[in-house]
Formats: C-alpha cells, sequence, structure tokens
C-alpha cells in the first residue's frame, strides 16, 4: 500500500470566540495520483475543510483538533514560511468565483509571473513557462492574452487562467472548490474535460468540493459525503452511487431527477432542513431528517467506520446488495 | 385562452459605449392554458428577458405578447395592474426578493392588498390560507425572511405569486438557489399547485434535469432565438438540432458514473456576444454541422414532425 500523499485526522473546525464546532472530526486521505470528490450542501463544512488544507481559513474561525499531514509536514502546526512556501507549488486551489481570485486591475501574465516569483527567480525562461501553462489551458492568443486584464475575458476564459495558474509550478495537490458552479453547463463540461486530462498526464492528487453529485459521477476516484460538519458517508465513486449507505447519501441520490425516468415518478424528498454542526452535540447530525433515526441516535454520536473503499457514520446503514 | 408570444425582440441600449444587446431576436412560442412550456438555455440567451416580458416588466423592442387575446401594454398602468392579477412571477432567489424587515406575514398580505381581491378584515385569514396551500406553518407569519430557510423562502414568494390568483406563473430559475435536497419538495410543491390550482407555468432554467421534469412542452433557446421546440418526450429522447444534442450531452448525470470520457462530449468555443450577432445561423461558429451557407443564412424555425419544430438547416 502506497503512503497517503494527504491524511487529515480527526480534524475540528470551530469559531475562535464562542466557540462553534463547524467541522467535526473529519478524517480521510488522498493518496498519490488520486482524484477525491466532496459533496456536501451549503454549511455542511465541505469548503471550510478544502481552505484548512491551505491554512486560508476566514478570520476568526480556526482548526481546533486533528492534524493534517502532508508529505511528513503536520499543516495545522506550521510556520507561515513554510506554508507559504507549500501553497501555490506543493498544494494548490482553484476558487468558485474566478472574478474575486483574480486581481483586476494587473494584466494576466503579471498576475501568472507573480506565483512563479513567489517560489523562484525569474529567469528568462519564466515568461515561456507561462505561455506553454496558458496554451495548455487553451487560451487562444497567449501573446495578447498576457496583456490582458480579466475583465476582458468570459467566466469560461477566467476560470481557465485560474486552473492554468494552479498548474504553473506543477503542484503535487489540486484543491478545487466549485469552480465550475457559477458556468454554463456546456463551459463547465469543457472545463471538466480539462481538468480531467491534466490531472491525468501530471499524476497530480486531486480534491474536488462541489453540491452537485452529477459533475463529480466521472471525475473522480472516491468521494466523501459531508453533512452538517461530519463526514456521514466516503467510498469509491461506484459504491456511493450504486450502493448508498447512508440513509442522507441515499436520499440525496433520490431526490435527484434521472435522465432515465420516463414516468416523471414524484421526487423522493427529504424532509426538513440540515441543523447547524454546533448544534448537532452527542447525535447524528442526520437523525432529525432521518427515517430510519431510533433512540439510539439521538443519544450517540456515530463514528465513521469501514474501509478506504466503502465506509459509513451511521447506526442504522440502509444496507442491501 | 392562451399565451401567445409573436416575433419578439428585445434591444437594449448601452448609452455608455452606444453598442445595441440584442437580447431577444425573434422569438415566437404559444402557450396553451394548463400546459407548461419549459425554457431552457444558457446565461444571455434570452430566457429571463422573455420571462420578464411576459410578466409586463420590459416592453418588447418588436413583436406582440397577448394573453387571453389582449395584448400586454406595459404604457397603461390599469391594464397592466389587471395583467398580474392572472399573470405573476417568480423570481430565482428568494432572499432578494423578500423586505429583509418585514414580517412574511406581512409581506403576503400587502400582496394581497394590492390585488384587491379580498375583503381587509378577511386578509390575515387569506394570509394563513396561503401559507398553508405553499405547505408551511403559519405560525411562522411573525417571522422575518432570515429566521426561514431558502426552500421555505421560496414557498413565501410563491404565495405571495398565489395571492393574485393567477392563471399563469412565470418560474424563473425557482429551485436553482436551493440545496439540493430541498429543491425535490419545492419541485413537488409546484406540481401539487399546478394540479390542485390549475395553473399554467413558464419554467425556466439552465438545468435541464429539472426542464425535463415539470414541462409538457420545452423551448430551447440560444442567443436570443429558440432553436427547437417540441414535447418533453421528443426533445429529450430525439433531439434534432445540434444545440440541444449538445445541452443534454453535458447535462451532468449521476447514471453513468466513473467514465471520464463522458467529459469529452463537449461543445467546443462560447456562446457569441450578443452585441455582435453572428451573420446567419447564431450557432454557426460552434456546430459540427456547419456549412458556409449556414453563416449566410438564417434558418426559420420549421416542424420536422407534428409539434416539434427546429432551426437548423443542415438536419
Amino acid at each position: 500500500m502506497t503512503q497517503p500523499l494527504l491524511s487529515v485526522t480527526e480534524l475540528g473546525i470551530s469559531t475562535v470566540q464562542d466557540p462553534r464546532t463547524l467541522v467535526n472530526r473529519v478524517s480521510f486521505e488522498i493518496m498519490a495520483g488520486e482524484a477525491v470528490g466532496v459533496v456536501g450542501e451549503s454549511g455542511s463544512g465541505k469548503t471550510l475543510t478544502a481552505l484548512s488544507i491551505l491554512g486560508l481559513l476566514p478570520r476568526g474561525v480556526a482548526v481546533a483538533n486533528g492534524s493534517i499531514n502532508f508529505e511528513g509536514n503536520d499543516l495545522t502546526n506550521t510556520s507561515l514560511e513554510n506554508m507559504q512556501k507549500i501553497r501555490g507549488s506543493e498544494i494548490s486551489m482553484v476558487y468558485q468565483d474566478p472574478m474575486t481570485a483574480l486581481n483586476p486591475v494587473m494584466k494576466l501574465g503579471r498576475q501568472l509571473l507573480e506565483v512563479i516569483e513567489a517560489h523562484e527567480k525569474l529567469d528568462a525562461s519564466s515568461v515561456a513557462r507561462v505561455e506553454v501553462a496558458l496554451r495548455d489551458v487553451g487560451i487562444p492568443q497567449v501573446e495578447r492574452a498576457m496583456e490582458s486584464y480579466p475583465h476582458e475575458f468570459s467566466g469560461g476564459m477566467r476560470q481557465r487562467v485560474m486552473i492554468a495558474m494552479a498548474l504553473l509550478l506543477s503542484p503535487k495537490l489540486l484543491v478545487a472548490d466549485e469552480p465550475t458552479t457559477a458556468l454554463d453547463v456546456t463551459i463547465q463540461q469543457q472545463i471538466l474535460a480539462l481538468v480531467s486530462e491534466e490531472r491525468r498526464k501530471r499524476g497530480m492528487s486531486m480534491l474536488w468540493i462541489t453540491h452537485d453529485l452529477g459533475v463529480v459521477a466521472n471525475l473522480v476516484d472516491r468521494l466523501i459525503v459531508m453533512y452538517a460538519g461530519n463526514i456521514v458517508e466516503a467510498g469509491t465513486v461506484e459504491e456511493i452511487f450504486n450502493n448508498p449507505q447512508h440513509p442522507y447519501t441515499h436520499g440525496l441520490l433520490s431526490s435527484l431527477p434521472s435522465r432515465s425516468d420516463k414516468s416523471r415518478k414524484r421526487l423522493t424528498s427529504i424532509p426538513g432542513v440540515p441543523q447547524k454542526p454546533w448544534l448537532v452535540g452527542n447525535t447524528c447530525a442526520f437523525a432529525p431528517r432521518c427515517f430510519k433515526a431510533s433512540e439510539i441516535c439521538t443519544s450517540a454520536s456515530p463514528k465513521l467506520v469501514g474501509t478506504l473503499e466503502k465506509s459509513v457514520s451511521c447506526f442504522h446503514p440502509m444496507g442491501g446488495n | 385562452m392562451s399565451l401567445e408570444i409573436i416575433d419578439v425582440e428585445k434591444r437594449y441600449l448601452n448609452r455608455a459605449s452606444g453598442t445595441t444587446i440584442n437580447a431577444l431576436n425573434g422569438v415566437s412560442v404559444n402557450v396553451q392554458v394548463g400546459q407548461t412550456l419549459g425554457i431552457v438555455g444558457e446565461s444571455g440567451c434570452g430566457k429571463s428577458t422573455l420571462a420578464r416580458a411576459v410578466v409586463g416588466l420590459e416592453a418588447p423592442s418588436a413583436g406582440t405578447i397577448t394573453w387571453a387575446g389582449k395584448p400586454i401594454d406595459n404604457k397603461a398602468k390599469d391594464r397592466l395592474k389587471s395583467h398580474h392579477s392572472s399573470v405573476q412571477l417568480v423570481f430565482q432567489d428568494p432572499y432578494s426578493s423578500l423586505n429583509p424587515r418585514q414580517q412574511i406575514g406581512d409581506s403576503i398580505a400587502e400582496a394581497i392588498q394590492v390585488h384587491g381581491l379580498v375583503e381587509k378584515n378577511k386578509i390575515s385569514d387569506r394570509v394563513v390560507e396561503l401559507l398553508r396551500l405553499v405547505g408551511l406553518d403559519p405560525d411562522l407569519k411573525s417571522r422575518y425572511p432570515h429566521q426561514l430557510s431558502g426552500g421555505q423562502r421560496q414557498r413565501v414568494c410563491i404565495a405571495r405569486a398565489l395571492s393574485a390568483e393567477p392563471k399563469l406563473l412565470v418560474l424563473d430559475e425557482p429551485v436553482s438557489a436551493l440545496d439540493v435536497s430541498v429543491r425535490a419538495e419545492v419541485m413537488n410543491l409546484l406540481i401539487d399547485l399546478r394540479k390542485n390550482l390549475g395553473l399554467t407555468y413558464i419554467f425556466i432554467s439552465h438545468d435541464l434535469a429539472m426542464i425535463r421534469y415539470i414541462s409538457d412542452v420545452i423551448a430551447v433557446m440560444y442567443l436570443g432565438k429558440i432553436v427547437e421546440f417540441g414535447t418533453w418526450e421528443e426533445i429529450i429522447e430525439n433531439p434534432v438540432h445540434p444545440y440541444t444534442k449538445a445541452l443534454i450531452a453535458a447535462m451532468p448525470d449521476h447514471s453513468v458514473i466513473g467514465d471520464p470520457t463522458m467529459l469529452a462530449r463537449t461543445l467546443e468555443g462560447e456562446v457569441p456576444d450578443p452585441v455582435n450577432l453572428p451573420s446567419g445561423c447564431s450557432f454557426h461558429s460552434r456546430c459540427s454541422l456547419a456549412v458556409t451557407n449556414c453563416s449566410v443564412v438564417a434558418p426559420i424555425l420549421r416542424e420536422i414532425s407534428s409539434g416539434h419544430l427546429v432551426a437548423c438547416s443542415e438536419v
């Protein structure tokens, strides 16, 4: 068995003042070359988990416990200097909204050169490297693009620039936080195809955050399902989609209208709304909405048990198959 | 009684640059009472402009829209008010379409009052009735929008729209801003209301899965034009226009998993700028079937089988 590239252990994230738990006991691993998806609704803690890997948690929110191990470094407990070395060169990130992630008053070429400059000395080859990176992600007329500002590009093109920037220093791990959510479906498809191809070519690992199960179905190897700050289920894409064990995953999958359903039968819905992570306490976070909930679900918190291929955090898993 | 949209065009003048944005470029479609028309397309295709024109929020630059035989007249305030009592709009983001400082009960009561359909002393009963109708506990009426979940807020917006007792509801991306697990509930509610109140819907979305689920007929829009129209089965099972085919292929789908080749079935390029519309067929720059003539002659929407219309000269 190969060593994991990244291993997150019992990660807890909470607000600093008046501590409120936002992410609770999250553990997962990403192997070298592996793509892992994190699926969850708003408030599930998926973005905070991603941000904590790069030490980019917003002000007032901090890692409360647990560790994030990346190639022998604990990222929750490393110097700012060391973190800056890792960011952009070892681990890089692509955000949901490329317009706010790019500097609106700086030419794109300069912005990409800055990424190199942050880690090594610029030399004669630097400009050429940036040009190659832009060409690789399908930016036309690269010389002109280098002299352009972000507003001169469409949303899809901006996201391509963000991907070029993230891949510039050949990171081992790419963290992507819903980078296609703001894009149209045909453009989303182009970006997914691009990322999927680049990842394979480079043997890069990836953590892809999304709320859309359809997006990751053909993009990642394994999936993590988060709910109210907890991982409720994790496993291979095949296992999660074909044999979901957690009632939440099961409910989520059956609430999606399927393309092959000719009868258009009534959609199955999950009653109620997600609980606030800090109110979960010593219970199962999904219990108030769960059709299988029993007494134990409101008096103890289930633990994520199983293997890398399949694990679930539930007292009453779906079973079957 | 039906809604007739005939050759509607809408252009916006950008005063700063002196350019014209061509949002709608000749849209014709009819909606029969009791039917649900789904309109699907990507951003900038004109679907929301069309929705706003139907409810009278935008005056078309050319063409006419008639409801129950009467043209929608934006100039005459009285006429517009009576139009609004039979045609209502529900927006994508329920949070920005509710007054954050108004209790939701008052918000609904205000809408009832505007239409004057209920006597003053019966308004609070009607509020309770409307809340029940959209599946909300009447006790929520003293809550403020921020105290409700996204799904509850969208139900409030639907209740407000229903307060006018409309015949036609224009739903502009009504579930897109909601969390995945609550979308199904709102979709089920819309389907129940359609049946129980005999409503007619125009359902606008970029999400083909939702369009497919709720529509009787579907219109596919591209750059301000309808490129294909037909029953939902025809459009989904037997799409003809190359753009419709690409849209269906790009639809995130969980019925096929672990197959990266699914991602490769993609459309090249991007939607052209509506300021400088391409000559001929507006899709020709991205189309795999395009021949020289496509950049010269704009195809008209023609019937290829009963009720199935397509605007493409190469199919």
